[in-house]
């Protein structure tokens, strides 16, 4: 006999139940929605923002590259990086000298440049707004941009026009006639270029003052790669090899993204499957009738493909126009809570996203559709017509200790573990995100106090004047125990400085001049040898004190902690600055310093550690700054000035304490006289930076949350529905109402206790990798003790609260025998 | 002389069917003495549940009154309901009715536990060895058969000692042989800790073993449902 799978009928069907019983295909609509909305925004988001991270990385740079190889290059480091994998372009830029002055201006803050062809036509072009003429080829033309001639008071100048232009280069100053080759308006730096004669002339050789632009192929350079390059480069002391932050911020925004768009397939996949089998678990007794009447089991099949079909293109739809059309305002605000500073950020669409979310979209539906459409197809009509739903695999047990109610509730979790471990992942996927969501912005106000040890600096700001006269000592004493004297105050501590002058000797100061000549200077270093040694003076330092407090602090951060008691004694000191030196170790060595405007003023100090960051330096003439003991300072020099004060508040953040400092601060001194740098201030910068990231994470949490929420209603509903018989038994043979609310309230709490028990073990390891891969700011991993708190309570109310609930919408006000009856 | 265990008085019970009414119980007076086995017969549809769930406390009355071991069960309210039925009641059901997720001996000590109190084990031996089920303490209702649940159902029945059992057509799923044999345990069973039997059933051959049938025709008693003078 030939099998008629007639599809009219199915089709009639299967319309006919999703309308009949659409409050589960609803459910399924709504996770379908949610999946496709979240997946269509979170691709559209990305997409935004590489594209306006890059847009923003080219105008702040001024030119499209992904590294660059800083303070000259070699022919052969050229070479190398031509030939080194991916390299797409390979441009170069070389200082040439800088203008000091036009006919109408004296105050020109700008440099020659010259560009190679490469970095002019390709990698600066895509930050030019407009170009008119062509690049300079006479030494005495140039390129400008109407900024810099109006800052040259030309701005009356176009294209072919010459003026008069007094500036230096390393033979000396001149003035010259130059004419304008071309204009062009853009972003970044507007320096004036120049053509390859006249860096020929001016004596700066790429060698020491090129820049060299690499573009690669590939969107990830790996660290492997980067550090390839580095060692195969050869770089000296003075040169670096930096690459293009966007690359590095993009990888971490990108890993985010690919995170939530998989955990949005996992939730929306567990959920459907979840809805899927439940539903035809409960409906197997109704296919086997189907069976029986004489469906065939490709018209079973198609019957139930159909409804999800039907549900899935509904949803997917839906998901796909609401989230186009919000994406109009929800991604520029979200973009911007990424830490984009563009002012107008507009959603970058892309047909390839609109496939992407359809092909995602569609996959946890396939998946979740598969196995139990197979389910129902493959069991036999008699089977199906036998078959209850029941938990029970096992035929026996032995008795559990403990009462009824929590045996019960156990075994109902256990029962059926397939069932569970889908509802659990599910939570606990919703639970990791949001922890590790929150974890992440809060780490960023921990950042805060991680980059300052105390509240408020206040630097002595006319020590920056490049006239040594015009120092003044701002900070005094009666302003220093001032604000030691307000109980708000934890501690004061003064950093003092004196001029120094570091004589030549052959140990020392001979390693630290020829590595400044090798970092900063043009001469050979014979010549500044010479110099140096002729007139020490000219290369003068400086020696700073720091109190016991500031010293204990200082040497606990030190990798091996130096003698205290020397330190103190004014016997050994720390040498600043110290990546001057590169590799080259100077601990032990002595430096001898004479204090400026003193007499016997000679004084010897053992070097005890070397520090390369930013915390002591100071602005000198090419001599080493050495940290010693204030005290030592005190007793040996009368020209001393407090450079800056560290101060620290008994309580976190005193807003109103700081503002009363400012107030002393702005009464004593004039307010150019010193700057600021305040713990508050700099958080509050950082709020205003992380704009709506919390509002971003939270609009990601709560979708994933609905989609957890909906799975874990959606199990126990069904869950209670298959045991509408038992319950009404159980309440026929003397089980009270509050007893009945207590075993399904127990149950939840067994299931909130196991998605935190899993979120705290497997969850914790997803966010601790997760956390490591985009902390690059190395701020160790805090967990956020109101959030975790909020988080269980939540979690534990409604997974309480659920069960009983829909227990009482499930019996719907009926009797414990209509109850019975139905079953029967 | 016995005391009355149940007692009925105009018992209505009304259900509303669409736009039609009908009356699953009509002034129903009835009584019954402790320790009396009583059958009840009936055709289907004749309202003889509709009797047995109302002196269950298992559904509200529309009108008359129900008094068990002399309470009103008009008087209370859910909660009273279901502490009535654990301490008072025994049912057994056609379909058995066991809680799957229980071993044979959780689902006879439901009903003690539920009470908050501790099973009596000697009972519980002497029950699962009078309904032949000591090897089965550990099976889970799904592995036993018909006779083997309707047995566990009886001893679930009897296990918190309640003083009437209430038993819906408990042979209706079972065949001849185990249908006489459940229904001698129940009696034995019965018969040894005192209680009263309140049996529904349409075998007019298993009603036969009852002390007294009462027949029920269209929500009204017909036959049966008073006493004999001398025992009242």
């Amino acid at each position: 006999m030939l099998m008629n799978h007639n599809q009219k009928i199915v089709n009639r069907m299967a319309k006919h139940t999703l309308k009949n019983s659409g409050k589960k295909y609803i459910i399924l609509g709504i996770a379908i929605f949610l999946s496709t909305f979240m997946l269509f925004s979170v691709f559209t988001l990305g997409s935004t923002y590489l594209k306006m991270q890059k847009r923003q990385d080219l105008r702040l740079q001024g030119s499209d590259h992904d590294a660059s190889v800083m303070n000259g290059y070699t022919e052969k480091q050229r070479k190398i990086c031509e030939n080194f994998k991916n390299v797409l372009s390979l441009g170069s830029t070389c200082y040439a000298g800088y203008p000091i002055k036009s006919e109408k201006s004296e105050n020109l803050h700008y440099a020659f440049i010259y560009a190679d062809p490469v970095f002019w036509n390709l990698q600066a072009a895509p930050a030019r707004t407009s170009l008119k003429g062509r690049y300079p080829e006479k030494e005495n033309e140039l390129m400008v941009t109407k900024k810099a001639l109006e800052d040259c008071g030309m701005d009356n100048l176009t294209l072919g026009d010459s003026f008069s232009l007094t500036y230096a280069d390393l033979s000396g100053e001149y003035t010259k006639e130059f004419v304008i080759s071309g204009i062009w308006e853009g972003y970044g730096p507007k320096d004036f270029y120049v053509s390859k004669a006249f860096l020929d002339s001016s004596g700066y050789k790429t060698e020491r003052y090129g820049i060299l632009y690499l573009k690669f192929k590939n969107f990830i350079i790996t660290k492997k790669e980067q550090e390839r390059l580095n060692k195969e480069l050869n770089l000296s002391i003075r040169q670096s090899l930096a690459f293009s932050g966007y690359k590095g911020k993009s990888v971490s925004v990108l890993t985010g993204l690919i995170f939530i768009s998989v955990v949005t397939c996992l939730s929306a996949y567990l959920l459907i499957h979840n809805i899927l089998y439940l539903s035809v678990q409960g409906n197997i007794r109704y296919f086997g009738l189907l069976l029986t009447l004489g469906m065939t089991k490709k018209q079973l099949k198609r019957f139930l493909n159909l409804k999800i079909l039907w549900v899935g293109i509904s949803g997917m739809s839906a998901g796909l126009f609401i989230s186009f059309v919000s994406s109009f305002f929800l991604i520029p605000a979200a973009s911007q809570a990424l830490g984009l500073k563009a002012d107008q950020v507009t959603a970058t669409f892309h047909p390839a996203i609109f496939l992407g979310t359809i092909l995602l979209a569609a996959l946890p539906i396939y998946l979740g559709n598969r196995k139990p459409v197979k389910t129902a197809a493959d069991i036999s009509p008699m089977e199906a017509l036998r078959f209850k739903s029941s938990s029970v695999k096992k035929n026996f047990r032995k008795k559990k200790r403990g009462t009824p109610l929590w045996n019960m509730a156990w075994e109902q979790l256990t029962a059926d573990r397939k069932k569970t471990a889908v509802t659990l992942t599910s939570l606990t996927l919703c639970l990791t995100v949001f922890l590790c969501l929150t974890t992440i912005i809060n780490s960023q106000s921990a950042f805060v106090s991680t980059f300052m040890d105390t509240d408020l600096e206040i630097h002595n700001n006319t020590q920056s004047y490049d006239n040594p006269k015009e120092w003044r000592d701002v900070l005094t004493n009666t302003f220093i125990q001032k604000i030691e004297s307000d109980p708000g105050v934890a501690e004061v501590n003064p950093l003092l400085a004196a001029t120094i002058i570091v004589p030549w000797e052959k140990d020392f100061a001979d390693l630290w001049m020829r590595s400044m000549n090798a970092f900063f200077m043009d001469e050979p270093y014979e010549e500044t040898l010479s110099n140096y040694k002729a007139h020490p003076e000219n290369y003068y330092s400086f020696i700073e004190g720091i109190n016991e407090r500031e010293f204990d602090a200082l040497n606990e951060s030190l990798e091996t902690p130096i003698d205290r008691e020397s330190f103190l004694k004014g016997e050994s000191c720390i040498l600043s600055a110290a990546y001057v030196l590169g590799e080259t170790d100077v601990v032990g060595k002595n430096v001898t310093c004479l204090i400026e405007g003193q007499k016997n003023n000679s004084h010897k100090f053992q070097i005890a550690a070397a520090i390369s960051d930013g915390s002591y330096s100071m602005r000198t003439a090419g001599g080493p700054v050495i940290v010693v003991c204030d005290t030592f300072i005190k007793e040996n020099t009368d020209n001393f000035y407090t450079i800056k004060l560290n101060v620290t508040y008994k309580k976190a953040f005193d807003e109103t304490l700081e503002n009363k400092i400012k107030n002393t601060l702005y009464q004593t001194s004039r307010k150019n006289d010193f700057f600021l740098e305040s713990k508050i201030e700099n958080r509050k910068e950082l709020e205003k930076a992380q704009g709506n990231m919390a509002g971003v994470s939270m609009g990601i949490t709560c979708i994933l949350a609905l989609i957890g929420i909906m799975n874990y209603i959606n199990t126990i509903s069904c869950s209670i529905q298959n045991r509408k018989v038992t319950l009404a038994v159980m309440e026929s043979i003397g089980m009270s109402e509050k007893q009945t609310d207590k075993m399904l309230a127990i149950e939840g709490l067994l299931y909130a206790a196991a998605s935190l028990g899993a979120t705290a073990t497997f969850g914790m390891a997803i966010i601790c990798f997760f956390y490591h891969s985009v902390n690059y700011q190395g701020i160790p991993l805090t967990l956020p003790l109101m959030p975790v708190i909020g988080m269980t309570l939540s979690v534990c109310a409604l997974c309480v609260f659920v069960p009983p609930l829909a227990y009482r919408v499930i019996i719907h006000g009926k009797s414990i025998v209509e109850r019975i009856h139905g079953f029967e | 002389m016995n005391n009355i265990m149940v007692r009925t008085t105009g018992l209505k019970k009304y259900y509303q069917l669409g736009e039609h009414r009908v009356k699953a119980l009509d002034g129903v007076d009835f009584s019954v003495k402790e320790r009396e086995f009583v059958s009840i017969i009936g055709k289907s549809g004749s309202g003889k549940s509709t009797l047995l769930h109302l002196i269950g406390g298992l559904d509200t009355p529309t009108a008359g009154d129900i008094c068990v071991d002399n309470i009103h069960l008009s008087q209370m309210n859910r909660e009273e309901l279901a502490v009535f039925r654990r301490r008072k009641i025994g049912f057994i059901f056609q379909n058995y009715n066991l809680v799957p997720d229980l071993n044979v001996y959780e689902n006879i000590t439901l009903p003690v536990e539920l009470d908050g109190g501790k099973p009596d084990r000697e009972f519980i031996r002497d029950i699962l060895s009078l309904l032949q089920l000591e090897e089965k303490t550990d099976a889970l209702p799904g592995t036993l058969s018909g006779g083997q649940q309707q047995r566990v159902a009886i001893a679930r029945a009897v296990a918190s000692k309640p003083g009437i059992i209430l038993a819906d057509e408990p042979t209706g799923n079972l065949d001849t042989a185990a249908s006489h044999d459940v229904m001698g345990l129940l009696k034995t069973a019965a018969k040894l800790y005192e209680q009263t039997i309140l049996l529904i059933t349409h075998d007019y051959d298993i009603a036969q073993l009852a002390d007294r049938i009462v027949q029920i025709e269209d929500g009204k008693i017909v036959k049966g449902g008073e006493m004999n003078a001398d025992e009242s």
